[in-house]
């Protein structure tokens, strides 16, 4: 099977540092690779050669979580900065980030802080997206964050909002759908409205992830830990969405209690068989 | 419901709430202390099963935890030192205390080696804050992309009347330790599992001595501990500031030969990685 370096197709995986040395050393047969951008950001590190040599034979996605794109603090031009030579460096098929807040007068919480859904908070990330494009001079990608709470002052959907946002500042949309399916499973809303009500032209790439169930007395919550499968709920979802999804490139996240890069793969590839991709 | 004039606002009660200390991680723990009830996001929320309190902490424990976690990883050997039950404690504190100031958690570490040293209650353990130092080095130097390439052929072209005049060059990829325990040993035994006799008696090892340690990075690409002598170690010390051949002979009052061999080993080592020439600096 011949790889297109610059071209992302079927499933990829998240790159995690256990798993580094087998693509360092051979080229597993994976469709594409994503990487945390925040852990590749300093230019002599071990972790940035890598990348270099393993963006060879792989397309390669930088997905971020540090821009902050949400906060009312300007953005942080040092850490856009240190991104930009990052991707001036490797060249990544798709830069991404998310419609959330990490941090305020420069305090950083290292979480995807939810943001109320108003029309200020729409213009507010349009503004950020537009001056984040500009400064990286190239297109990103907006990715639905994992809810669980919400604003009753909200003026629109999340669907909606990022519809919006993508028209208005000319990014893409990410779409998780295990996100969507937490969220929605914590808002009692429907995770087959939101897909529907997705401007699906606008979604260049998707994330499918497990994640924990909380149980507490007055119910349970499910929080998005990345530390399991895929479920089965996010499956439906896939199956019932393949017909739009089996044209967008998809992503396996597994960020804790990593396992084997063979039980990776496998997941990878039970996602190409949900989504009809057949592979020689 | 208090009106919320603008997101900026709303993210500011949103992090107040946040930074608000809890005592564990449990997502039904009431934060300890309570903020102004006009400045709460309580009356904001959706309603849901869930109380505003466990819906904020859920954000406040991935924060906390995900940070807490990193220490850990990072500082294992300190943490089995000082137990895990003071360590959790601590980076709680150290959390608190200290909010990460970048998008990123590449630094966030040093801070906490830092912040250690400071720790009155520890202060009559000055090895814990040392260990901490190396095991932050031992981790910085592991992210370092080193490639040895000493310039051998530059070097056999220095006249022979230079060569007291040369400076070589300490890799980036070392760093230099001093302690008044055996670090190493401490490292190796709180880092692997404890070594018993046939009887199954504990070896009770002696900590208590002076000790002069390198970290590297070896041939694999590993950090790596090694230890050295006093002798080695001003030498190592005095290329670090700067000192050429002539005022490195001056420090025990040793030969060029002696001190020559010793680089060359470093070198093989990776340890040094230039030189370059001074004015006539001979002492």
């Amino acid at each position: 099977m011949a790889y297109e370096q610059n071209l992302l197709a079927g499933t990829g995986i998240g790159l995690r540092q256990p798993h580094v040395e087998h693509f360092m050393h051979g080229a597993p047969p994976i469709n594409w690779l994503e990487v945390h951008s925040e852990n590749y950001l300093q230019e002599n590190s071990k972790r940035r050669y890598q990348l270099r040599h393993i963006r060879n034979n792989y397309a390669v996605s930088c997905h971020g979580i540090g821009l902050s794109l949400g906060s009312s603090d300007p953005l942080n031009l040092d850490h856009l900065k240190s991104l930009k030579s990052l991707f001036d460096d490797i060249e990544p098929n798709f830069i991404s980030d998310h419609l959330s807040w990490s941090s305020l007068d420069g305090r950083f919480y290292n979480d995807l802080l939810p943001l109320p859904y108003t029309n200020e908070a729409l213009l507010h990330m349009v503004n950020q997206v537009n001056q984040t494009q500009d400064i990286l001079g190239r297109e990103i990608l907006i990715e639905n964050p994992s809810s669980y709470l919400a604003f009753k002052h909200a003026e629109m959907s999340e669907p909606e909002l990022l519809n919006q946002l993508s028209l208005r500042s000319g990014c893409k949309l990410l779409l998780d759908l295990n996100n969507i399916f937490v969220s929605c499973s914590n808002m009692n809303t429907d995770p087959y409205q939101y897909l529907a009500s997705i401007h699906w032209h606008q979604v260049a790439e998707i994330h499918l992830a497990g994640h924990t169930i909380k149980q507490f007395p007055q119910g349970e919550i499910r929080i998005d830990t990345h530390n399991n499968p895929v479920c089965d709920e996010v499956w439906g979802m896939v199956d019932a969405y393949r017909d739009k999804l089996q044209h967008i490139p998809c992503l396996i996240e597994w960020d804790a209690d990593i396992p084997t890069l063979d039980v990776l793969m496998t997941e990878a590839k039970k996602a190409n068989q949900h989504l009809g991709l057949i592979y020689a | 419901m208090p009106k919320v004039n603008s997101l900026a606002q709303l993210q500011a009660y949103f992090t107040k709430q946040l930074a608000l200390k809890v005592t564990d991680s449990s997502h039904n723990q009431k934060p300890t202390a309570t903020l102004n009830p006009l400045e709460s996001l309580t009356n904001l929320l959706v309603e849901s099963h869930f109380t505003p309190e466990q819906l904020i902490n859920i954000y406040r424990n991935n924060f906390v935890i995900s940070l807490r976690e990193l220490l850990e990883n990072l500082f294992p050997v300190t943490q089995a030192l000082v137990g895990s039950e003071y360590f959790t404690h601590t980076s709680r504190q150290f959390i608190n205390d200290y909010p990460l100031k970048e998008p990123h958690l590449n630094h966030y570490g040093g801070y906490f080696v830092s912040f250690i040293e400071g720790l009155k209650a520890l202060e009559h353990m000055p090895f814990v804050a040392q260990m901490a130092q190396l095991e932050w080095h031992l981790d910085r130097i592991s992210h370092i992309y080193h490639q040895p390439n000493f310039d051998f052929d530059g070097l056999t072209q220095i006249n022979e009347d230079q060569h007291l005049n040369i400076h070589f060059h300490l890799a980036e990829t070392c760093y230099l330790q001093t302690s008044s325990m055996d670090l190493i040993a401490l490292h190796k035994d709180f880092s692997e599992p404890k070594n018993t006799s046939l009887k199954g008696e504990t070896k009770e090892p002696n900590y208590q001595q002076q000790s002069y340690l390198l970290v590297l990075q070896n041939h694999q690409g590993e950090s790596a501990l090694m230890p050295t002598s006093q002798q080695h170690f001003a030498w190592l010390t005095g290329l670090k500031n700067g000192l050429t051949l002539a005022q490195l002979c001056t420090i025990g009052n040793t030969d060029i030969t002696s001190l020559m061999s010793q680089i060359t080993d470093w070198i093989a080592l990776g340890c040094i990685d230039g030189f370059s020439l001074r004015a006539d600096t001979q002492a």
